[in-house]
């Protein structure tokens, strides 16, 4: 397999989970960078250009609340889950779970 | 911070009107976070070079601005299949037109003028090709705005005993095949039926006409070609051979083997006028190309019976001896 496909590919399998691991980092608030950040920490590594426009998307969705803030001389927009973006967590989860059970019993002897 | 604020801009110039302020102000906002913090991490302030690298990692501004707010497509991608058939459908039906128009002229015209049939077909079906494709795009278009051809593919019923039964890849039908042949069964239909539609002063000038011996099996001849032109629109509609169908043509095709052979076999298919025939141009050299050219799709006839009979005999075995 080629490098340029297997970075498609990995591209592809990553981006089914952003949204589960955006929203459960936003379990506490966070600003664009310091929420790339907190994800990179966890080893999920995504480029600005992906992650910021999605967490836009999800607020414009209302599964995220969010606000101005200033900090250290400039303005930040921070979001935080909202009750709704939880309830979605909660579900998105149990499916994880469910996927993560069946897919470690079909890879484990590879 | 200037080379931050160009680059702000320039997004915002692909971003629609409405959503430029709030995502330039968020996109400013990240943008500073960055620097800050690669100027903590180096301890002193980015250089603009420094800034300048910063903002090429963060990607051209038409494609963080397509991130932001993606492209609609002109066509949803349910909708996607339908709109290709339609498409194909309605194109392949102003080129029929086409061919027939251009074939009526080429037909009123005192000289043969093959260079102007084609340009004719080719700019008058670019040209109405051009008007279907754009209000076709746009019903297609404005369907994504509730209108019902979304909603009728996705409730579209269907079930699989109503499938055709195709087993083998030479069953499918190509749209093509069935459009030549309706544009060539149309085309003979208009040649057959010349003084039904030539204005008397055309036909009066006219230097050569069918012989009367052509003229007298008229009526056979056109029989034979509306059935042609019904086999046609039926190959359309259920695009796929069954044995039915393959008799059907394999019949069709002998009775045109025979005409042809009936045709090639006379003294003469065209005869001359009053008004004389251009220089350098015999009545027998028209004949005699006439006569080759019946040979010549006899012939292809001839070979098409014989794929047809060979692709009766492969319907009757199961698919998987084939």
């Amino acid at each position: 397999m080629t490098e340029s496909r297997l970075d498609k590919m990995r591209g592809e399998l990553r981006r089914g989970v952003l949204v589960l691991a955006v929203l459960a980092s936003l379990k506490q608030p966070h600003y664009g960078y310091s929420l790339r950040k907190q994800l990179l920490d966890n080893g999920i590594d995504i480029d600005e250009g992906t992650l910021y426009p999605l967490v836009r998307r999800l607020a414009e969705q209302g599964l995220l609340d969010s606000e101005w803030q200033q900090a250290e001389g400039r303005e930040r927009r921070y979001y935080q889950l909202s009750a709704e973006g939880a309830q979605l967590l909660q579900q998105l989860a149990a499916e994880w779970q469910l996927l993560n059970g069946a897919l470690a019993n079909l890879v484990e002897n590879i | 911070m200037e080379l931050v604020q160009r680059y702000v801009s320039a997004v915002q110039r692909y971003l629609p009107e409405e959503q430029q302020a709030a995502i330039g102000r968020e996109l400013s906002a990240d943008i500073a976070d960055k620097i800050a913090h690669q100027s903590e991490e180096a301890g002193r302030r980015l250089t603009d070079s420094e800034i300048a690298a910063l903002l090429q990692e963060w990607g051209h501004p038409r494609r963080v601005a397509s991130q932001y707010v993606p492209p609609q497509p002109l066509v949803s991608s349910e909708l996607m299949p339908l709109y290709w058939q339609v498409l194909k459908l309605v194109l392949a039906l102003l080129f029929v037109w086409q061919v027939l128009g251009a074939s009526m002229t080429l037909l009123q015209a005192e000289q043969l003028r093959p260079v102007q049939f084609i340009l004719q077909l080719t700019v008058g079906f670019f040209d109405e090709a051009a008007t279907a494709f754009m209000v076709i795009t746009l019903i297609f278009y404005a369907q994504q705005f509730g209108g019902p051809l979304q909603g009728w593919v996705q409730q579209a019923k269907w079930q699989a005993t109503d499938l055709p039964p195709v087993e083998r890849p030479w069953q499918q039908i190509g749209l093509g095949d069935s459009i030549t042949e309706l544009a060539t069964t149309g085309f003979l239909l208009l040649l057959f039926w010349y003084p039904l539609w030539m204005p008397a002063e055309t036909l009066a000038g006219l230097r050569v006409v069918l012989s009367d011996v052509v003229q007298q099996q008229r009526p056979v001849i056109t029989v034979l070609l509306l059935l042609s032109v019904a086999f046609s629109i039926w190959c359309w509609l259920k695009p796929y051979w069954q044995q039915a169908t393959l008799w059907v043509n394999l019949a069709l095709n002998l009775a045109f083997i025979c005409l042809l052979a009936w045709l090639a076999s006379l003294d003469a298919i065209v005869a001359g006028t009053a008004q004389p025939l251009p220089e350098l141009l015999e009545l027998s050299d028209i004949n005699r190309v006439l006569k080759h050219s019946a040979w010549l799709v006899g012939l292809y006839l001839l070979y098409e019976t014989g794929r047809d009979l060979y692709r009766l005999w492969q319907l009757k075995k199961p698919a998987s001896a084939a």
